[in-house]
């Protein structure tokens, strides 16, 4: 990010191609519309390119640039007036029990699909903070930490977050094991 | 940091069953759009946000600076016309006789008729008759600035009808110019032409002051001194003899007094103006005139009267 900051334009290029794909399924995984998450993809890389020059490398780029894009993310859902509903603060075992939102769930699992797509349905049966915290770590590789301070959440939040989130995505990804 | 412990909370299946499901990527027209941006940002400035453009007039200078010089041009072009009639009459209005020193016209200029050299196109000067075309009171000083011989001119007045007696603006008539149309002057706007309308009492007075002494000379009568004055202006005057001798006389008391030339008086107004002078105690001019005339009618000493004779020679 520095020496596309400094003027190196191929350098865009490789950071580009190394995170292109993590954010867009991060936001394709939240938003279950692809047209949405292009749009939010852009949206989200235009604002790196904007924030070049403003740049200072306090943390991973990898943090950096998934919060643009959670920030991008959030901003989509406030002007959809759901805001309130993804992000409500609620207790981890609270949020085990809530049941996911119709339109998260599966509307039937089916045998033969292909994988991708009983993936997609399974993280979107995920409660949105967990699967915000299982996105975080398995697109963006962040850690406990990272994610922490990402989400403005304590270590052992996001920890608990994960762990309902990897034992609700086995109970529903196990017949593809 | 505690990358051991958050597999063992995401277990290794799970993440390579994700992983194996996790294909999906942009579309390439989207990736090809992102890095295009990119590019373009990073050509038109490498780091530095632009400076926010101090007024938004930058890119209007041309056209305002376009839009001033075309409404000065239309200024010009609206105020050109004008200019030039104001100059038009200012030459019609230097070629009128300001005054006796005024300039000679062109030589194309015949008459007082010439019509103007332009007739001014705005109406505040429509209003105003053109000077060019004030028919003849103008003609005569012109005429009179003329170069041009005076005995053609005078050869063609008496010809014309006598001219009315009255005032100078009513000179200006139609006969003056007939007259001015009828004699060939090539410099009528001038002031030494000669005049084409003749006056008898000016034409008298002009003629006896002119008159060469020669004329009254030893073979003239004596009794027709006046006649001979008058005849002398009859050619000018014509009709106007009464007032032709008038202004004779006139003219010799005056040239005997102012001047002393009595030496081309006639023999009989010179005694008569000696006697004036005798009767205003003029000895000494009477006496110098009395030499004078016996010098100058040496034939007509018997004839001096009886009171003179004692004066012919000097005291």
């Amino acid at each position: 990010m520095l020496a596309y900051a400094g003027g190196d334009a191929s350098a865009f290029d490789a950071l580009y191609a190394r995170h292109k794909g993590g954010i867009h399924r991060y936001l394709l995984r939240h938003c279950a519309n692809a047209g949405t998450a292009d749009e939010l993809f852009q949206d989200v890389w235009m604002n790196v390119i904007r924030a070049r020059a403003t740049y200072v490398p306090s943390a991973r780029l990898a943090t950096w640039l998934y919060r643009i894009a959670r920030h991008r993310l959030i901003d989509h859902w406030r002007a959809a007036g759901s805001l309130a509903l993804v992000l409500q603060p609620t207790d981890d075992e609270t949020l085990a029990e809530v049941p996911a939102p119709s339109r998260h769930e599966p509307e039937r699992r089916v045998e033969a699909r292909e994988l991708g797509v009983r993936l997609q349905a399974a993280v979107n049966a995920l409660p949105p903070l967990q699967r915000d915290v299982f996105l975080l770590h398995e697109e963006g590789g962040l850690s406990l930490a990272e994610i922490a301070a990402l989400t403005e959440a304590g270590v052992a939040t996001v920890k608990s977050r994960l762990r309902y989130a990897s034992r609700r995505l086995r109970e529903l990804l196990q017949d593809c094991r | 940091m505690n990358e051991p412990r958050d597999e063992t909370i995401v277990d290794r299946d799970l993440t390579a069953l994700y992983r194996r499901g996790s294909t999906a990527e942009p579309a390439a027209h989207l990736d090809d759009a992102i890095r295009a941006a990119a590019r373009r940002a990073v050509h038109a400035s490498p780091s530095q946000p632009r400076p926010a453009r101090p007024s938004g007039m930058r890119g209007g200078w041309p056209m305002a600076a376009a839009a001033t010089i075309a409404a000065i041009t239309f200024g010009i072009v609206q105020l050109a016309p004008s200019q030039h009639d104001e100059r038009a009459a200012t030459t019609v209005a230097s070629t009128e006789p300001a005054g006796p020193a005024a300039p000679a016209p062109p030589p194309g200029a015949r008459t007082a008729s010439t019509p103007p050299v332009s007739a001014p196109s705005d109406p505040a000067r429509a209003e105003r008759p053109p000077v060019a075309s004030r028919p003849t009171h103008d003609a005569r000083p012109r005429a009179a600035a003329t170069p041009e011989p005076q005995p053609d001119v005078r050869r063609v007045a008496p010809s014309a009808p006598p001219p009315p007696q009255t005032a100078p603006a009513e000179a200006s008539t139609p006969h003056a110019e007939a007259s001015a149309t009828i004699l060939p002057n090539p410099f009528p706007a001038s002031r030494g032409a000669p005049r084409v309308d003749s006056d008898p009492r000016r034409d008298a007075q002009e003629m006896s002051r002119e008159s060469p002494v020669g004329t009254a000379g030893g073979d003239a009568p004596a009794a027709t001194s006046e006649s001979a004055s008058a005849s002398m202006a009859a050619p000018a005057a014509g009709a106007a003899k009464p007032l032709g001798r008038m202004a004779a006389s006139a003219a010799t008391e005056k040239s005997m007094t102012a001047s002393g030339a009595a030496a081309v008086q006639p023999y009989d107004d010179w005694i008569k103006a000696i006697r004036h002078l005798v009767a205003d105690r003029r000895y000494d001019e009477a006496r110098r005139e009395i030499v004078k005339l016996r010098a100058q009618y040496p034939e007509r000493r018997n004839d001096l009267p009886a009171e003179f004779k004692a004066w012919s020679s000097p005291p």
